[in-house]
């Protein structure tokens, strides 16, 4: 099976993933912060080195990394908690719904004023698209922007724009699902992250993270319940990271994630990406003559901005589902449809029947990557006959 | 001479059935499961014989080409797509005024067969497919339910009466047949004398089960061929089949979500992807062979793909199909049940 959905969730896990997680499931069983056992000490110390890891790799302090069931919590955490009524917001068209639903629930609910910045050519939106925005009127409260894209891998650039949104006096979320694990985030001028633990960090679904810098403010709770410390208080503590985090939390989950984090760093975060890059961009070369064909057209990286390892195509007459069951029949699994990005889809031409994406992992070689362009092809000739 | 006298007289004369079969049918509660061919014109017989409570489950709609053999149902109901249940339903209140009739527009399965089967004295198949039947199969066995299997296609009919006792459906049929061997009436054609003669048969066998419990119907599968025309009656085995995990474990495994068929919905057009319940893959080349050719059926890079009136439908190697037309997931199985069987 050639697995290209890593933007989805990254497979096939490296083995000491599953080592940790089993390794809880057999031998600790227990959560940190709820006892004092010597299990209790080992998972505790468990917890706080994914926390210091996680801290160092976004620029953080430890304590104010809040572990989350995934990248969608730490966007609801976030938004709910900091967001005032009336509040005004901008967003960029590239957004993935784990923020979208939020921001338009509370535009419901709250009265937020959203503002969506469209893209322009580059595909991705610009500092100067940002800079425009700003001279036209009042600036926003809060910018919520996207890395890169996970339908078309545009990589917009975060330092320009957080750092404009944050001159202007705005708080800045980034949604950094697509670069966490990639690329380098420390000293980005943003408040807070919200990162994926299955994505490019290769931990298991149902982990992630808030990533809080040391200055930004301190959303209110999402969820109010159990911490485990200072037990007879009946109200949330005060101190971070337990003020934000209630309820058993997902530890078997979170001893993967460091166990992959680990590995990540054994490997090399620029070797892994180097890879996936290197499939990327043989799949990219080996598209072209298609596109000339007039088969599909391949969403373009933002010039001059890095990469990530994701790409789709726009189908010329063709339901991308088709191709991607027909696909999957000959061992190639592939995205299809909107990959839950609801506003890009206007700027690729693909808003009847989203994409078929390709994000590859760090195993795809050459030769496999020659198979999915040739599968691919064939498929589509045979289907628009 | 009571009216109910009046009315029924000349049924209840006939002596195995009786006044006394008339009473019981009169204090039975059914219900049909699918009102198509089968279930619309024994939802008719039913309430004209003096049932005078009816359960009517089927989440169709009606369409111009139920019309030439589905009863109940005219060209109003057609055009404005009206769901089977409630066509009938007025139709049926129309026969006799207090009849009491609940329809239930939904597909039947696991999740909600106790609700919509729950409260029945017989229950009557006017399906379609395996699935279903094994459904109700199973869970008439689990409850105590007698049931009434009743098939027709092109100018077959077949009925049988299973009992609690068994033996039951899987005792005959261990598992469905495969889809390319197992012909719908949008492949092979069906014609109304077929539907007829199932139904009948289903009546009938109904009549008797009802009216003279101390009498059941033996145990045969009957199978009339209606063009030649022919009936044969196949016996069942005498009990239960030692190998039935239904009637010796006392196993329901249509019953377990599992293996029901799941619809799943698409983002992206107007689709719906099909994922079928566990089970040998079709054989892609004999399906292809058996549709109409207005489905324009081509098989090609391991898909089979067909042209429908309401879009398209694209079967894979392993029977998944996408249904192209559709964002309703119960439509979409309708659709897939009716051109490729299940």
């Amino acid at each position: 099976m050639i697995y290209l959905d890593n933007a989805a969730t990254s497979w096939p896990k490296p083995p000491c993933v599953l080592e940790a997680v089993r390794n809880w499931f057999e031998r600790l069983g227990v959560d940190a912060s709820r006892g004092t056992s010597v299990r209790h000490q080992e998972v505790g110390r468990i917890l706080a080195d994914l926390r210091r890891l996680l801290a160092e790799e976004h620029g953080t302090e430890a304590s104010r990394v809040i572990l989350c069931s995934g990248a969608t919590e730490a966007a609801n955490l976030f938004l709910k908690g900091i967001c005032r009524p009336g509040m005004r917001v901008w967003t960029t068209a590239l957004e993935h719904n784990a923020v979208l639903r939020p921001l338009v629930g509370l535009r419901e609910r709250r009265d937020l004023r959203l503002r969506v910045l469209e893209p322009g050519p580059s595909g991705v939106v610009e500092a100067s698209d940002l800079t425009r925005a700003l001279e036209a009127g009042p600036p926003p409260d809060l910018l919520v922007c996207n890395h890169a894209s996970n339908v078309s891998g545009a990589v917009q650039d975060l330092a320009a724009l957080g750092r404009l949104a944050k001159e202007a006096g705005a708080l800045v979320l980034a949604d950094v699902a697509q670069t966490s694990g990639r690329l380098d985030l420390q000293g980005l001028p943003v408040d807070a992250m919200i990162v994926p633990g299955h994505k490019a960090w290769w931990g298991p679904p149902g982990t992630g993270a808030l990533c809080l810098s040391p200055e930004a403010p301190v959303p209110l709770p999402l969820h109010e319940g159990g911490t485990g410390s200072t037990r007879a208080l009946d109200r949330m503590p005060e101190t971070l990271p337990e003020a934000l985090e209630a309820g058993t939390p997902n530890t078997p989950g979170f001893c993967g994630w460091l166990a992959s984090i680990l590995h990540v760093r054994r490997e090399g975060r620029g070797t892994l990406l180097a890879r996936e890059l290197e499939a990327r961009n043989r799949l990219w070369e080996l598209l072209a003559p298609g596109e000339e064909e007039g088969l599909w057209r391949r969403t373009p990286p933002a010039p001059g901005r890095p990469l990530v390892p994701v790409l789709s195509l726009v189908l010329v007459d063709l339901d991308p589902v088709e191709v991607g069951m027909g696909l999957e029949q000959e061992g190639i699994q592939v995205r299809t449809g909107f990959h839950c990005a609801p506003y890009i889809h206007r700027h690729l031409g693909s808003l009847e029947a989203g994409t078929l994406r390709l994000s590859p992992g760090t195993d795809c070689g050459s030769e496999a990557m020659e198979e999915v362009a040739r599968t691919l092809e064939t498929l589509c000739r045979t289907l628009r006959d | 001479m009571t009216a109910e006298e009046e009315r029924y007289g000349r049924q209840e004369r006939v002596p195995c059935f009786g006044p006394g079969g008339q009473e019981r049918l009169a204090s039975a509660a059914l219900g049909i499961v699918g009102l198509g061919a089968l279930g619309s014109r024994l939802a008719e017989d039913l309430a004209r014989a003096g049932v005078l409570r009816l359960r009517l489950i089927d989440r169709d709609w009606v369409e111009i080409h139920n019309l030439h053999r589905q009863h109940l149902y005219g060209e109003d109901a057609a055009r404005e797509a009206v769901p089977k249940v409630l066509a009938a339903a007025e139709r049926l209140a129309d026969i006799r005024k207090d009849l009491t009739l609940e329809p239930e527009l939904a597909d039947l399965d696991p999740s909600n067969a106790d609700r919509l089967l729950g409260d029945l004295d017989l229950i009557l198949d006017g399906t379609d497919n395996f699935q279903s039947r094994y459904l109700i199969n199973d869970w008439c066995a689990k409850n105590g339910v007698p049931w009434i299997y009743g098939a027709c296609v092109g100018t077959e009919a077949m009925a049988a009466a299973f009992r609690p006792e068994g033996p039951c459906l899987r005792c005959l049929f261990p598992e469905a047949p495969p889809a390319e061997r197992n012909p719908t009436c949008e492949t092979a054609g069906i014609l109304p004398s077929a539907a007829a003669t199932a139904a009948s048969l289903q009546l009938s066998l109904c009549l008797r089960l009802l009216g003279r419990p101390e009498d059941p119907p033996p145990s045969y599968l009957l199978v009339a061929e209606t063009w030649t025309p022919e009936i044969r009656r196949l016996r069942f085995p005498e009990g239960p089949v030692d190998t039935c995990p239904t009637c010796t474990e006392g196993s329901f495994p249509a019953l377990s979500a599992r293996l029901g068929s799941r619809a799943m919905t698409l983002c992206g057009r107007d689709a719906v992807q099909i994922t079928p319940p566990e089970g040998p893959p079709p054989d892609l080349e004999v399906l292809a062979s058996r549709l109409p050719p207005e489905t324009e059926a081509v098989l090609q890079a391991g898909m089979l793909r067909l042209r429908i009136p309401e879009g398209r439908i694209t079967l894979f190697r392993d029977g998944r199909a996408i249904v192209q037309g559709t964002k309703d997931p119960g439509k979409a199985r309708a659709l897939y049940d009716r051109w490729l069987g299940t």
